[in-house]
């Protein structure tokens, strides 16, 4: 099946003001597919994020969604055409209640009924959360906060969730929770973009991975080619597992 | 030494300036330009005065225009026929400025806890309620002479010159106005200067490096208070007159323009800021009305345009700098590639020589600790030792309680319940820069450094709580001050000097936000260390770094107790780190302690599986 990719970036420059970050990346997902983007500190993954969600505009190059170029687009718009993302941290609202943390997430939904409807499905997908939905969001434990975060972007019915640094300050239990997280959101169809520092973990769900080095993409492979690269096992991969 | 070699420089800088300043009033076209430029030295004296309690402290402090008033006040009822008291300038100028600092601490004393909004809405009614009584206290005794004001000074007599004409008084302001802006200076780059830079970046990263935040900002209060009432009564004396209107809002909210027009805490740039605001008005005098207006647009267009300030970050300003990480286009090199070149720098010269290990003497106990915030039990019933020259690890899952335990030792939470004590006497209730003070620094998970100070003078701010210089050391550069702040200087540079050359060269001088993420980790410890503290405790020091960089801090850690003898508590996720390093490791899940021992047995414990490590994580 030939089909457009449902993001791509085509040659894209960012910059900082004065200072270039990004140096004509091009990036491209498709439906339904889970990609990693590595690379180490300073390389320019969070810019990368950050255009893609408009934060940061493009200086050079194309953002396209579905075929349609959104170069300049609000990042309100570009998230009502379903993009959704997972913060770094979770960043989950400390003083709402699980509840009202799910709704933020369907904020910019008018289908209230619908809504209702998502809610009991993710609960049943993550019954953990249903004795808490009255609980602080402060009160979760790093485990229920991760399941929360994830709901919470599930429920602007993205069709590609972006998901930053997920495994970052995790206790080893959760980092093995958190990826089994994402590949059952992506088997369920939706396409995933994460960026990672944890490359071992991340390529090891990936379908395919980008490596991004200075603000350029130096390596882009299927996951598997990766894992087997020289230079990924030298640099990024270590020892650590 | 820098000033020595720029001594000559600044001669030729020092003796401009005097000339400037000598030849300025008679180059006024009329009296009334020769009044203009007076004044203009009395608002530099007085922004720079709120410059240190809302530049430098970052206290929104409304009430400094009171204390403008005071000094005024003081001048006027010391130095006229209101009571018949005629007390010579000499005396009186002091004496103002000492009264009216009097009146910061007084008020400091009682508002200081409070924070940003807060602070301003009680600092403002003080100066309400000062206005209010100035125009009332002229019955039943005449004390202030109400709306009427009182004027008719005694003529200044400083050791027999009197100084009546207007370039005499010219002279007098701005003699003092260069006093101020040189002890301004000289305050800015102490310790005071950077304590309340510490405060203002972040108070709770400078309270658990050994500031003593309350009191640096009453004397920040203090400070400008002082300055504000010695050209409160240069003022008076100047107008000689003074009235309720001199010192009510709208001159406030001139001073604050003038200050944030200049750039907080920058002092050529508020000074620049104050004559700018002083004269630019002046031809706009014929409008009237709309001349006050000019002070908002000047506000609105120089905060779209220079956010930072009149001088902020201006090229010619700044030197430029060499920067190695990158090439001749000045595009940055990998952070890979600078690793991969040549061997690993941060390994010191004491590298392999292992002289400590783990002792047998307890430093750090904790006895049936408990924490909660509201009904959330964070921590509960908590025993641990740790030992002189110990690496400890805490590990658990994320909102175990691990970081709320550092909290706690470090003073920031005073526990609900149990014993924590430190060498032997109780430090659970202490304030976090009194336990500093006796011996434990600590980092932060999520990066608590001061961002707009630079490398040297983070790792300086350590030194805060071991110097001792006070305010007149400071202003008049006494050989202490001088002997400390070399000390403190060489004493930072070799903390940094651990770290290879991560963070030194030409990265002393640059601000701590721009360092990469791994070397914002590595200053952070570096901070720690150089606080002279013997125990750290280090919240996840390998956050975000890749497994080089994380290989890197490991060795690095382990030196820090095999070569330098530290004792180190650890919050650390990554296992291969607590495996190599760890002599001990506590295992906490819902605040509770599930396990205490080596890495392979608690590795090994079924309930630390179970809660913490998964399947495939061993």
């Amino acid at each position: 099946m030939i089909s457009t990719p449902i993001l791509e970036l085509v040659d894209v420059d960012t910059y900082y003001g004065n200072i270039q970050v990004l140096y004509g990346i091009n990036i491209e997902i498709n439906g339904g597919e889970l990609v990693c983007l590595l690379g180490g500190n300073a390389s320019g993954k969070s810019t990368t994020l950050k255009t893609v969600l408009g934060v940061c505009k493009i200086r050079k190059g194309a953002l396209k969604f579905n075929g349609e170029r959104i170069n300049g687009e609000s990042t309100k718009n570009i998230i009502s055409r379903g993009v959704a993302i997972v913060p770094e941290n979770r960043r989950i609202f400390p003083r709402m209640t699980v509840l009202e943390n799910m709704e933020m997430g369907a904020y910019l939904r008018t289908d209230r009924e619908e809504v209702k409807r998502d809610i009991e499905r993710m609960l049943t997908l993550f019954p953990a959360l249903k004795d808490r939905l009255l609980s602080l969001g402060i009160t979760l434990s790093g485990g229920e906060q991760q399941m929360l975060a994830m709901v919470r972007a599930l429920l602007s019915n993205p069709s590609l969730l972006l998901m930053d640094e997920p495994s970052m300050g995790l206790a080893p239990i959760l980092v093995d929770q958190q990826f089994e997280l994402i590949q059952q959101v992506n088997r369920r169809g939706t396409a995933v973009f994460v960026v990672e520092q944890n490359a071992n973990m991340a390529l090891s769900i990936a379908d395919r991975g980008y490596v991004l080095q200075t603000g350029a993409i130096v390596l882009a492979d299927t996951a598997q080619n990766l894992l087997n690269n020289e230079m990924m096992k030298r640099a990024y991969l270590g020892g650590e597992g | 030494m820098a000033w020595e070699t720029g001594g000559k420089n600044r001669l030729i800088i020092y003796t401009s300036i005097l000339v400037v300043l000598a030849v300025l009033p008679y180059l006024m076209p009329s009296g009334y330009w020769l009044r203009i430029y007076g004044i203009t030295g009395i608002y530099v004296m007085l922004s720079l005065g709120l410059n240190v309690v809302a530049g430098f402290a970052g206290l929104l402090d409304l009430a400094y225009v009171a204390f403008f008033g005071i000094g005024g006040y003081t001048f006027a009822l010391l130095s006229s026929a209101q009571f018949n008291i005629h007390l010579p300038f000499l005396l009186v100028l002091p004496l103002a400025a000492v009264v009216t600092m009097g009146f910061g601490f007084a008020l400091g004393a009682t508002s200081i806890r409070l924070r940003g909004d807060y602070l301003a809405i009680v600092t403002l009614a003080f100066a309400q309620i000062f206005k209010l009584m100035l125009i009332n206290l002229d019955q039943p005794v005449d004390i202030t002479g109400g709306v009427n004001g009182i004027y008719g000074f005694d003529a200044i007599n400083i050791l027999g010159v009197r100084i009546v004409s207007p370039e005499a008084y010219a002279y007098l302001i701005w003699f003092s106005a260069l006093v101020v802006i040189v002890g301004c200076l000289r305050l800015k780059n102490s310790r005071y200067g950077r304590g309340w830079n510490a405060i203002r970046e972040d108070e709770l990263a400078a309270r658990v490096l050994g500031v003593n935040a309350t009191l640096m900002k009453l004397k920040a209060f203090a400070g400008g208070a002082f300055i504000a009432g010695g050209t409160g009564a240069l003022f008076a004396s100047f107008q000689d007159s003074v009235f309720p209107n001199n010192f009510d809002f709208q001159q406030l909210v001139i001073i604050y323009c003038m200050v944030i027009l200049g750039g907080l805490g920058n002092i050529p740039g508020i000074v620049l800021g104050a004559v700018l605001l002083s004269v630019l008005p002046e031809f706009l005098r014929e409008y009237g009305a709309y001349r006050m207006m000019s002070y908002g647009l000047i506000l609105i267009l120089l905060m779209a345009l220079r956010p930072q300030g009149l001088l902020g970050s201006i090229g010619i300003l700044t030197k430029a700098k060499k920067r190695p990480d990158k090439d001749e286009t000045g595009v940055l090199k990998a952070s890979t590639d600078l690793y991969y070149e040549g061997a690993p720098e941060t390994t010191s010269n004491g590298a392999g020589k292992k002289k400590f290990s783990k002792g047998r003497r307890v430093v750090l106990a904790l006895k049936s600790v408990a924490m909660k915030f509201g009904g959330v039990t964070a921590v509960i019933n908590l025993d641990f030792n740790l030992f002189e020259r110990e690496i400890l690890s805490i590990i658990g899952p994320n909102g175990a309680g691990k970081s709320t335990v550092f909290n706690l030792i470090s003073g920031i939470y005073k526990p609900i319940e149990g014993s924590i004590t430190y060498n032997g006497s109780e430090i659970s209730g202490l304030k976090p820069h009194q336990v500093l003070k006796a011996g434990i620094a600590r980092t932060f998970q999520n990066l608590r450094l001061f961002n707009k100070m630079t490398v040297l003078d983070n790792a300086k701010v350590g030194q805060f709580h071991g110097t001792r210089s006070g305010p007149l050391s400071i202003l008049f550069h006494l050989p202490r001050y001088k002997r400390e702040e070399a000390e403190s200087d060489r004493h930072a540079r070799e903390i940094l000097e651990l770290f290879g050359k991560r963070l030194t060269g030409y990265r002393l001088d640059q601000e701590a936000m721009f360092l990469s993420y791994a070397n914002r980790r590595r200053l952070e410890i570096a901070r720690a260390i150089s606080t002279n503290a013997r125990v750290l405790m280090l919240d996840e020091p390998s956050a975000g770094m890749n497994p080089q960089e994380t290989s890197e801090i490991t060795q690095f850690i382990k030196e820090l107790r095999d070569v330098y003898g530290y004792t180190i508590l650890l919050i650390e996720h990554k296992l291969n780190l607590v495996r190599t390093i760890s002599d001990r490791v506590i295992v906490l899940d819902y605040g509770r302690k599930i396990a205490e021992g080596s890495y392979e047995a608690v590795a090994n414990n079924e309930q630390v599986i179970e809660a913490y490590l998964g399947r495939k994580a061993r």
